[in-house]
Parts: structure tokens; sequence; C-alpha cells
């Protein structure tokens, strides 16, 4: 299988048969670290095209995606690479490549080097033309003699994504993949990603920042606190994330008189007054948005302060998880 | 194809071991051997006092110290530094059986180790003895070495595997467990890299000039056990890697150290039996000579010598040996000046046997250290008269006998009434269950 180029295969390859078992399938997996529970009970399937994989920091992303790549032992649960568990099971890295999220690459390799070395313990038959073709494909062959550890954040990414393509896997796990790179080389790995996808890969990438997986991947899952909130298309999740109950703070000349014509427009949810200003709970962002200027005019009210309370991106999944 | 992949491990793992900078101090560590055998040319008066002198620092240092120091330095980063970085995951993501991983950085440590101490040692010793001493004394200490690397090189991969603190644990094991406990506990000798690299070096020098209490067969099949045991655990771990596993706890915490001090004599108790009993299993094998007949007569060297002159006046074989189920066919080369001085020998043994058996032990430890002083000492504060001198580490003379422990050696006794010579040798061969 290595010697395929990384032309698209088949058609009929593309999407799997039916009742082949699916790429990636967790099956109730929970993981805890000693009394900490990092995954709780999560359920998916992946097969196929790319897939975002959505939550804050320490939200047990990284701890999925290790358990998928064989690298963790789910507490409880199973995790299954094309139907065979992936824990104590190298013979899966066959059709697996991960691109871990840590930054460190053998400084003392130089990209080629260590793209050769990925492919010649995959056992591949023509390990040099497979490291230039990853080479290629990462569009690192200009670089590729020089040391890994001269190396921008970028480039590092891509040399570690090269490791990670050097077998033509048909699963791709990706840890932060975007992570310190200029918004050019994020475009350049946009069209790797969804080249790759075309060709039927099942691709998965974890990222805190949802807009990374615009025009990127269909289908998001979002996880907080160990747990599956939510799954679905990009424009859904974001759709949720957006339009959901908002709380403002503002402080302006006038309180009093502000939160009277505030109260009188139906974006609008609630109004309390204090001492340091009011708060605003709305339903609708854009409607109050629009709404806030035309009330501070006619009120004469000058706003001194406008701030959103709850925008943490803790704050954005918490609501989803209570939803 | 297979071949590639064990190379490319390999390499991988020697360009870690090159590019980091601990590695570097293993060979300036290996410059001491190099400046203490210039040392000894120049203190040493004759070839013979030179032997012995190289020798022992070989033990002493070399052996005790810097062995175990280097194999620790690059056994424990040939795994710890991937580990520590995550790089690992580069290597363990592919579908090669973790065996095979272990199995070739093992390799490459032993070799790493040797490639920095067999080359000091055969330098230091060209300078030291300029090709004096018994025939291939320092090759012999060099393969000793570089086998005893590979021991050490698995039990500390095993260790950096097992604990983030294998630095630690590992020194914990060479100082204490080697260095200390070694010393009272001889189970625990059979069960140290350090007695099993001496014994090896007594096995590939022909003449006896390293007292080793491990007889060499025995040695040689504890150390393959041990090593094969390393390997094994090392794979178990390898197999269970986890990412970003919990950092493991020292196993003394706060609230287990009153346990700890409560189960470590127990421990060291248990340590004890195993080696005694892994001894025991290793007795089994084909391979008998006079140290094993010791062990088996039950209370070392003293109570053989007595049997041996039994034998020799034809009053049969000691009952014990028989008990123990092999008979000795051609006892050891006893030449008895005088029938009084053999009597002298027999009264002795009673001697020997009075003493308690740590004591015993403990005489052939130290004589398996320094064979000739602690010997010497040995006779004098027993007889409490006497002289000792020593030659080159080969023979000894002094003036009445209590105790052998030393076999191929000379001994020439100068008894209260007569000049008694004896020579242990080989010759002794017992049959099974004879």
């Amino acid at each position: 299988m290595s010697t395929q180029t990384l032309a698209p295969p088949a058609p009929a390859a593309v999407r799997p048969a039916a009742g082949r078992a699916p790429a990636v399938e967790l099956r109730n997996v929970s993981h805890w670290y000693g009394n900490v529970v990092a995954v709780n009970d999560v359920s998916f399937t992946l097969d196929g095209g790319i897939t975002g994989l959505l939550g804050p920091n320490g939200a047990g992303k990284s701890t999925l995606l290790h358990m998928m790549a064989g690298f963790l032992a789910p507490s409880a649960g199973e995790v299954l690479v094309d139907g065979r568990p992936a824990w104590k099971n190298p013979q899966m890295y066959r059709s697996l490549g991960l691109v871990p999220e840590r930054e460190a690459v053998y400084p003392f390799l130089t990209g080629y080097e260590f793209a050769l070395m990925n492919a010649q313990l995959h056992g591949l038959p023509d390990p040099e033309a497979a490291a230039e073709r990853a080479m290629d494909t990462v569009d690192l062959r200009a670089a590729m003699h020089r040391k890994i550890g001269g190396y921008s954040k970028g480039m590092r990414q891509r040399a570690k994504i090269a490791g990670a393509l050097v077998h033509d896997p048909g699963i791709l796990l990706l840890d932060e993949p975007f992570n310190g790179m200029d918004p050019g080389q994020r475009m350049q790995m946009l069209e790797l990603l969804r080249d790759l996808a075309a060709r039927g890969n099942t691709i998965l990438i974890s990222t805190h920042i949802l807009e990374e997986l615009h025009h990127l991947a269909n289908n998001v899952l979002v996880v907080v606190a160990g747990r599956l909130a939510a799954s679905g298309h990009f424009r859904e999740i974001r759709r949720l994330m957006t339009d959901r109950p908002h709380t403002f703070t503002l402080r302006s000349s006038d309180d009093r008189s502000l939160a009277a014509a505030l109260m009188a427009d139906p974006s609008v949810q609630g109004i309390e007054l204090g001492a340091q200003g009011i708060t605003v709970r709305t339903t609708e962002r854009t409607g109050f948005a629009r709404t806030l200027p035309l009330a501070a005019r006619a009120t004469g009210a000058t706003l001194y302060e406008l701030r959103p309370t709850d925008e943490s991106l803790e704050s954005v999944f918490s609501y989803l998880v209570k939803r | 194809m297979r071949n590639s992949v064990e190379m490319t491990l390999a390499g991988l793992a020697f360009r870690q071991l090159t590019s980091s900078k601990r590695s570097l101090w293993a060979v300036a560590l290996a410059a001491l051997p190099i400046l203490l055998s210039v040392l000894i040319r120049m203190k040493s008066k004759t070839p013979e006092a030179a032997v012995g002198e190289y020798v022992i620092y070989w033990q002493t240092l070399t052996v005790a110290v810097l062995l175990p120091i280097i194999a620790l330095v690059v056994g424990t980063g040939i795994f710890g530094a991937e580990v520590e970085d995550g790089t690992l995951t580069y290597v363990l993501g592919k579908p090669v059986a973790r065996w095979r991983m272990v199995v070739t950085r093992i390799v490459v440590a032993g070799l790493a180790t040797a490639a920095v101490l067999v080359p000091a040692t055969l330098i230091s010793g060209f300078v030291a003895l300029e090709g004096m001493g018994p025939e291939g004394l320092v090759p012999a200490l060099a393969a000793a070495l570089a086998l005893g690397g590979f021991l050490y090189c698995a039990l500390f991969v095993a260790l950096s595997l097992a604990t983030r603190r294998a630095l630690v644990a590992g020194l914990a094991y060479v100082v204490i467990w080697e260095g200390l406990l070694a010393g009272s506990f001889g189970g625990i000798r059979a069960l140290s890299v350090r007695y099993y690299t001496q014994a090896f070096a007594n096995g590939l020098v022909s003449a006896d000039v390293i007292g080793s209490p491990l007889e060499p067969g025995k040695a040689a099949v504890l150390a393959a056990v041990v090593a094969v045991l390393a390997a094994l655990y090392a794979t178990r771990r390898l197999r269970r890697f986890e990412i970003g596993e919990a950092v493991l706890r020292w196993p003394m915490g706060r609230r287990r150290r009153g346990r700890t001090r409560r189960v470590l004599p127990l421990l060291l108790f248990a340590a004890d039996v195993a080696g005694s009993a892994a001894l025991g299993a290793a007795r089994l094998l084909p391979r008998r000579d006079a140290d094993e007949l010791g062990e088996r007569a039950g209370f070392g060297a003293a109570n053989v010598l007595a049997r041996k002159s039994c034998e020799r006046v034809g009053r049969g074989a000691d009952p014990r040996a028989r008990g123990g189920g092999f008979d000795v066919q051609e006892p050891f080369k006893l030449r008895v000046g005088q029938r009084r001085a053999l009597l002298r020998l027999q009264s002795r043994r009673h001697h020997a046997r009075l003493l308690p058996r740590r004591d015993a032990d403990d005489l052939r430890q130290r004589a398996g250290a320094r064979p000739a002083d602690v010997f010497g000492r040995q006779v004098r504060e027993r007889v409490g008269r006497g002289t000792v001198s020593r030659a080159c580490g080969l023979k000894f003379r002094f003036e009445t006998l209590v105790e052998l422990g030393i076999r191929q050696h000379v001994f020439e006794v100068r008894g209260q009434v007569e000049i008694v010579r004896i020579s242990m040798g080989h010759g002794c061969h017992p049959r099974p269950g004879g």
C-alpha cells in the first residue's frame, strides 16, 4: 500500500462500503487519571471526511485523541480503529497517523530524515520515495535537508504531519495542528487537509478555536469537561454558540433612564440596576447591538463602558452543556 | 526489510545518545582508569605488584563505580529523553513489536557503554602492565566489562520505563544494593551485576587473579535470567506506555514511610532468600567445581579443605558430601609434608564449624574483594601470630593455616611442625547423584 502514490484512489474507496467497520469508533469511552475524570462516557464514530474536535483547554480533547492513537487505555468502554481495539495493538498504526500536540521533534534529524525514519519504521518497501513524497505533500522540499532544530514552528508542524502521512494512513489524527502557524501557513494546511479528506481519508482535528474549523470541518464534535456536549455541522454549532443569551454590563451617565429605555426593547430579557452600572441580559446579540445606541441617544445618556460578562470560552461551552 | 527496521531504531537511538550532553560526561569518566594506570605504573616496582594493583583498581573503581555510572547515564537516557519530551510517540506509533524496540535500545546502550569502557580498559591495561601478568588478563577484563555493561543497561532501561526517577533509583541500586547490602548478604550478591561482572572476568582469565565469590557458570546463568527478565519487563511497560501518564509517585510517600520501614527488613530478607534460591537453582547445572563443593558442604571453604585432607589419606569422603548426592572422583591435589600437619588441618575443621555462618560468608566475600590482604589478616586475627606476605596476588605464604577460600591458588603453609604445601586446583569431577 505504500507504493501507492498520494493520488486519489478509486472512487469506490472514497466512501467505505456498508458493513465494513467504521474507521474510528468510540463506545461509551471514559478515562480517568486517579480521581480526575478526563473523558466521561463518550461515544461517536468517524468515517471519512474531516471532523473537528472542539473544546476548551483541559476538556479532554487530547485524552480522546491519545486513546484513539493507542497511547492511553480507556478506563471504561471501547476505542476501536478499523473495528479493532486501539490499545496495545501496534498493527493498527498501519492505517493511522498521529500528529501530537507537543512541539518536540528530534532536533538532530533533518525533515527528510525524520520522514524517512517514519517510513522505515513502517516497513515501507521504498522508504526514500515515500519520504520525499511526504515532504512534497507538506511543501517542505526546499528545507528538507535542514535540521528540524532550526525549523520555525510552522515548519516543524508540517514536518510532524509529513511523518504522520508518510505511510498514507486512512486515519489522521491532528492535535491542535494550527498552533503557532501564521495565516499563510494555516491556509496551506487547510488546503492540504481538504485535499486529503477529498481522497476519502478520515481526519480528526482537535482545536479550541471554533473559527479554525471554518471551511474545513463539516462535522464538529464539542467536548466540554470530558463530555460530548454537542455534535453537528459547523454552521449549526456556530449558530448555537452565537445565538444564545448574552449578558453585558454597561456604565453610562444616566443608568436609570437608559435601563428604562432598554427594557422597552424586545431583545432585552432582563435588567439589573446596581451601583456599578447596569447588567443587561439579552436573547439576541445582534438585536441588542442595534438597540443600545438608539436607546442611548433617545435618553441622552453617554455610554462609558460596555462589556460582555461571559465571553470566555468556558462559559460558551458550559452554556452548551446546560442545554 | 526487517533488518532495516532494527537499523533505523538503532540509528535513531544512537543519534539520540550522541546528541545529548550527558553522554559526553560518560566519555570523560573513562579517562579516570587511564590516569590511574599511569600512577600504578609509576608506583609499582615489580610487574607482579602492578598486576595486583591493576586488578584491585579494576574491581574497586572500574567495575564498582565507572561501569554502573556510565551504564546508568546511557541506559536511563536511551528511552528517558524521549519519554520526557514526548517524542517517543514517533517511535511507538509504528507497527513494530515492542520487544524489538526494547532489545535494539538495550543493545545500543550496551554498545555505547562498551565503546566507552573497553578502550579505556585496554589502554590502561597496556599502560600499567605493558603486557605482563597472566596471559589474556586485560582483554578478559575488558570483555567482562562489556558483558556487565549490557546487563546494567538492560536493568537501567527497564528502570527508566518503570519510573521517572530512574536516575535516583538506579543510583540507589548501585550504592545501596550492590555497594552496601551485597557485602553482608550472600543471596543479594547473587542478584547483583557487579558480582556477575567479576565472575565473568574470573571465568575469562585463565589464572585466578580476581577472587570472585560467584562462580562464573552460575553467574552467567543468573545474568542471563536477569537480562531476560529486565527486557521482558521493559517490553511490558512499553506496550502499556501512556502519554501524559501521571508522574509515578516515589514509593516513599509520607504516609507510607512507616510501613516501608517495617517492610524493608522483610524485603531484604526476601531478596537474600531469593538470591540464595537462585544460587541453589544454578547449582543444579552440570558445571561443578571446588567452590561449589564448598557451598554444598555447607560451611564454606574450610570444610572442603578439611574434607579434602580426609580423602587424601584414604579415610573416605566427607559424609555430608555423600549426603549431597555426589562423589569426588579425584580430590584436590593436596601434598602434605607430614602427617602431623594433616592432623592439624583436621582439627581446624572443627574450629571452622564453630564459626557463625555469617562470618564464614564474610570471609569469603572479603576474600573476593581483596584476596591476599583480607585473607592474611584473617589468619592473623584467628591465630594471633605469624606473618603473611603476598606476592603478585597469586602466592601466599603464611605461618599457619586456618581457612582457604580461594581455589586454584598455591599456598605455602609453614605449620608449627613442617612446611606444608597445598595446591588446590582442577581435577575434581563429581558426578551428580553418584
